[in-house]
């Protein structure tokens, strides 16, 4: 069964949620890890989307540091679809299998969970809303989103295609005919080749909700993946083939960035849009997210982090008084409410191709919903571009050296 | 007379508009000569909507780029008509 046709719309179902539960085991899971998760100090228990990797491998070998002494952590990570993630935090069920965690030094490891664990999820991170994963319901009343960070998605390519754009038309007819005859779309007419996630993914939501045929009603012969690194693989791997020319896929741009090598990433025309096809950067080989920070490439989306909460609205878990606590900690490190000095977040999201709130001048309040004009209280620009190394013009400054103008702010003089 | 004069100026406003917003090239003949089982010249045009449903993302999609901003004028290779209205 493919992971495209095993997640039903209904993302609460029995159905779905046993899946879920099946799905928990990563693909890592195959040789059984020697360590166990509830061994290891002061633990996170964590499903969230798999866009979130390449983050993770950042923040986490910093937070599992003992030297942070109160703030040690080790951030258990389940990577998930957005919705099945959601899933299980939502119904807290127990979580199972294979976990991905960082030890200090940077380190990937796995653990596993006991076979008759009772434990579940502190919190969990997605790339929609959780009203998007109930198909339009309102999520309950105990379950808080935090906004964070801006993750960029869109249509990729083997390095080998010479495929530079899609228009929004376009992948409207592959995604809902998925190669079928008179509907096709050349070169990319063999369903084999049209990689896709599947129905709970956040970049299959997302990306379906900016080409008019939202990612639940995609053409079942496409082929899909469960994670987004697997898109990646895949992708990559068809350099070789000769097929490059007909493949495409969808991704986030932490995934394609880390392999540009072998990727690239096309210029997406939206609907209603005039002046042609642009990349989510200004150009196909700049990395400043021009495009997206502006609002002429919308294929975008926040990252949630969900917790649930008691009628105060502080923060519980089902693992404990301190487990919450971590978990609260963690959410503030992570939005930048608090900040500790080994860990710069702000960074670590730029560094792993996303946009930090900070650097944006664009928002929208529904996942797909419409782009609104928006200036941060705070803003990162200068920081944003010079550490996509791109020369902002701005003064560097420092307690010593003073702006002459504007506010010093993570060593840049922004305008405000 | 004054609410005729009125619509006139209201389309003949609408007409510049929408040719500015489109740029120079939207209706070219390079650009509806569309290849394969897509294209055609009604294709550029109507994909060409600088409002849409949301005047406001219609008007950040459509905002002027700067020059150093690469963007692609892609022949459509879609069958029928451009979206996101009357889609099959």
């Amino acid at each position: 069964m493919s992971p495209s046709t095993i997640f039903s719309r209904s993302a609460g179902s029995a159905i779905g949620l046993a899946i879920a539960a099946a799905t928990l085991v990563t693909p890592q899971s195959a040789s059984a890890a020697d360590v166990d998760c509830v061994s290891l100090p002061n633990p996170v228990y964590f499903p969230a989307t798999t866009l979130l990797e390449s983050l993770l491998a950042e923040i986490a070998p910093v937070l599992a540091d003992p030297a942070l002494g109160d703030d040690q952590m080790t951030i258990i990570h389940f990577p998930l679809s957005s919705c099945i993630a959601y899933d299980l935090h939502r119904e807290q069920m127990p979580l199972t299998g294979t976990a991905v965690y960082y030890l200090p030094d940077g380190t990937q490891s796995e653990c596993d969970m006991p076979e008759d664990s009772d434990i579940r999820s502190d919190l969990q991170a997605m790339d929609v809303g959780g009203v998007t994963c109930l198909g339009g319901q309102a999520p309950p009343a105990e379950l808080l989103e935090y906004p964070s960070h801006v993750e960029t998605l869109g249509f990729v390519v083997p390095r080998n295609s010479s495929q530079t754009a899609i228009t929004a038309t376009e992948a409207y007819y592959l995604m809902k005919f998925g190669g079928e005859a008179e509907q096709q779309v050349a070169p990319w007419t063999n369903p084999d080749f049209i990689l896709v996630r599947n129905p709970g993914s956040s970049t299959q939501l997302t990306v379906g909700a900016n080409i008019g045929i939202p990612g639940t009603m995609w053409n079942g012969a496409l082929n899909g993946h469960q994670g987004s690194g697997d898109v990646r693989d895949a992708l990559i791997a068809q350099n070789a083939t000769g097929n490059a020319e007909e493949v495409i896929g969808i991704l986030n741009s932490s995934k394609w960035e880390a392999a540009l090598n072998d990727i690239k990433v096309l210029a997406f025309q939206p609907f209603n849009a005039c002046l042609g096809a642009v990349f989510p950067d200004s150009t196909s080989t700049s990395r400043d997210k021009r495009n997206v920070r502006d609002g002429h490439y919308p294929i975008w989306t926040n990252l949630r982090y969900v917790v649930r909460t008691d009628g105060n609205g502080a923060v519980v878990t089902e693992n404990g008084d301190a487990a919450a606590a971590r978990a609260q900690r963690f959410i503030d490190l992570m939005t930048g409410a608090d900040a500790i000095e080994p860990l710069n977040v702000a960074s670590a999201i730029i560094g792993t191709g996303n946009i930090p709130t900070c650097a944006m001048h664009v928002t929208r309040e529904v996942d797909g919903g419409p782009i609104a004009s928006f200036e941060h209280d705070a803003p990162c620009e200068c920081l944003f571009l010079e550490e996509n190394g791109v020369d902002s013009g701005c003064a560097t400054c420092s307690d010593d050296t003073p702006c002459a103008a504007g506010t010093c702010r993570f060593g840049y003089c922004e305008e405000r | 007379m004054t609410m005729r004069k009125r619509l006139i100026e209201w389309v003949v406003l609408g007409l510049v508009v929408g040719l500015s917003a489109c740029g120079d090239d939207a209706g070219s003949a390079d650009d509806a000569a569309g290849t394969g089982t897509g294209g055609g010249g009604d294709d550029a045009a109507a994909m060409c909507d600088p409002v849409g449903a949301t005047p406001e993302v219609g008007a950040l999609l459509n905002a002027p780029v700067a020059a150093d901003v690469e963007v692609i004028q892609k022949t459509p290779q879609h069958p029928g008509a451009p979206g996101p209205v009357d889609l099959p």
